[in-house]
């Protein structure tokens, strides 16, 4: 008996959970499928699951349509810049406030806990204020400068660093080495992971990100991935869905591809910076 | 107390220690500035500018008081505007964070481990996408002609939804693509709670042949519930911020039912030229954000679960 009520349970159990894939997985199935159908493959009934012939015309389009290639240029342009430049700034910080004994430190690392709890919603007004009196709207600067002192990276590495032991520090001192090479010879070295969680977070939400290049651009020059495959959908005026989706798949691709790649290593990096 | 001792020692620094001291202040300077310039200078900024008039380019805007805020909590706008906000906050928190915990305690359970893993590893994949994306594909699936969803109700013989298209359920099919991006999430951040549950708590219910329902409720949340409190903290500050999903799938409407804080502080800032209306509404979010974080740390302070 019980091994009839058990094997409905499982099959169930299989069942439900086959359900729960299909709903998370079928609308990139479906974007895929659109990229390569035809106008009227979008609109017939019943829908199309897989289109009659499978070529580029979408996605030549959406290149007509929109600049895709300088989009894509300053999205990587941005997405670099942060993730190495904010290594220049957050790992000095988070050593001097893991490993260093001074006055003001409780100050600064109230400074960070509340970088971290405000969110750029909040500040995006007046930074907009101070970017256009200097002259820095549509930059590179306005895109990047206020993502390198990346608080939550700050955080992170300081939790690290204080894990390192301070004998490590006197040896090297002894030896006359400087708090610049102890922190990048020896210290980084050791925090290798926190280094490449850091990193990762902050490339997929720049990649991703649409609030701060919207506020801070206003031409193509400077407009990144995900504004102009936004634009993509507004320029469009005959609603071509199978054109627009195309060009979502050209924002979406890399990070699925990066997220199959490395999925695991992604997940632990949410799980980090989710559970502090 | 042998602070009579340390005093005197601790007057003199040596040379070393100086030098240590020193070489702190430098190397937290750099992000200590950027930090107060992207900021602590901005909300200073903000509650200034909230209590001045003018438009986007009047470099010597008049001080108006608290007139601003007067004036948005007058119009039926912005009472909307609140209203969606929280109205958003709820639907999308409260159905997220039970859906997260009961498939993060159904996916923690014994049977077929091997789908266990994939289920969530596809589960997770809308998190790291482009909201742009996300967004853009239910615009149209929730398409009322020629949308997936009402092609599929009909073909079904089901009532047909009127989604994005009409104020009374525009509100809630936003919260939903919301709910669908981000439920992996928080299912991966309750995953690793129930992890750390030790085994042995589990293995004392078995031993008493306990009913599964009663070790969820009476084990599994109990243990978890820190991290219930702080996913809830999570994602209601991520509802307060909504803005992407908005912009593109609604612009606001239709007849504000979209309408939430962010994207009217957008929409009076750059589309109709009132910083000083926008900056209050930036002063509300940010007391919204304030109260919650405050509450976080309360609850967290007077109830921790954990042995």
């Amino acid at each position: 008996m019980k091994t009839t009520k058990d094997r409905i349970l499982n099959v169930l159990d299989i069942l439900g959970k086959l359900i729960i894939i299909v709903i998370m997985a079928f609308p990139f199935l479906w974007m895929i499928s659109a990229s390569f159908q035809t106008l009227q493959e979008t609109i017939a009934v019943p829908p199309t699951l897989i289109p009659g012939q499978f070529n580029f015309d979408n996605f030549k389009e959406v290149f007509k349509t929109v600049n895709v290639w300088q989009y894509l240029r300053n999205s990587l342009i941005v997405c670099t810049c942060v993730v190495f430049l904010q290594y220049l700034i957050i790992v000095p910080a988070a050593y001097s406030l893991a490993k260093i004994d001074y006055k003001a430190k409780p100050l600064m690392f109230a400074l960070v806990m509340v970088g971290q709890m405000i969110p750029m919603q909040i500040t995006f007004l007046p930074i907009y204020f101070m970017f256009s009196k200097a002259n820095l709207m549509d930059t590179y600067t306005a895109l990047i400068v206020p993502f390198i002192s990346n608080p939550f990276g700050i955080f992170l590495l300081r939790q690290y660093f204080m894990q390192v032991p301070s004998e490590v520090i006197e040896a090297a001192k002894l030896d006359d080495a400087s708090d610049i090479k102890i922190m990048f010879k020896i210290m980084m070295p050791m925090v290798k992971s926190a280094l490449v969680t850091i990193g990762l977070l902050s490339f997929i939400s720049n990649w991703n990100g649409y609030f701060w290049p919207l506020i801070m651009t206003n031409k193509d020059a400077f407009r990144t991935l995900p504004i102009g495959i936004a634009l993509l959908k507004d320029a469009d005026s005959l609603q071509r869905w199978n054109v627009i989706m195309a060009g979502n798949l050209l924002l979406v691709l890399p990070m699925l591809l990066l997220y199959i790649l490395a999925s695991k290593k992604i997940r632990n990096a949410f799980v980090y910076s989710g559970i502090k | 107390m042998n602070g009579e001792m340390v005093i005197p020692k601790k007057r003199k620094l040596d040379k070393n220690q100086i030098r240590e001291r020193i070489s702190g202040y430098i190397l937290m300077a750099p992000a200590a500035i950027l930090l107060f310039v992207f900021t602590v200078y901005p909300i200073g900024f903000l509650f200034y500018r909230s209590l001045h008039g003018g438009n986007l380019i009047t470099n010597d805007p008049k001080y108006t008081g608290f007139k601003n805020y007067e004036k948005i909590f007058k119009s039926a706008d912005f009472q909307k505007v609140l209203l969606n906000t929280l109205t958003y906050t709820l639907i999308t928190v409260v159905i997220t964070i039970i859906l997260a915990v009961i498939i993060a305690a159904w996916l923690k359970g014994s049977r077929n481990p091997k789908l266990n893993e994939f289920t969530q590893t596809v589960m997770f994949t809308p998190h790291v996408i482009s909201m742009v994306s996300v967004a853009t594909l239910f615009l149209w699936m929730m398409d009322s002609k020629n949308g997936l969803f009402n092609t599929v109700l009909q073909a079904l013989g089901l009532p047909q939804g009127t989604f994005i298209s009409s104020p009374s359920t525009a509100l809630f099919s936003v919260a939903l693509v919301q709910i669908w991006k981000s439920l992996g999430y928080y299912v991966l951040l309750i995953m690793a709670a129930i992890q750390n549950i030790p085994q042995s708590v589990y293995e004392a219910a078995e031993m008493d042949d306990t009913p599964k329902l009663r070790v969820f409720f009476k084990i599994t949340i109990p243990m978890i519930s820190p991290t219930i409190l702080f996913t809830t903290v999570v994602a209601t500050i991520a509802s307060f911020k909504v803005f992407d999903s908005v912009s593109i799938m609604t612009g606001g409407g239709p007849v504000n039912a979209t309408n939430t804080l962010v994207y009217y502080i957008y929409d009076y800032a750059f589309r109709y030229g009132k910083p000083g209306q926008a900056s209050a509404a930036g002063i509300i979010l940010l007391i919204f954000v304030c109260i919650i974080t405050f509450i976080q740390f309360q609850v967290s302070k007077s109830r921790v679960h954990y042995q």
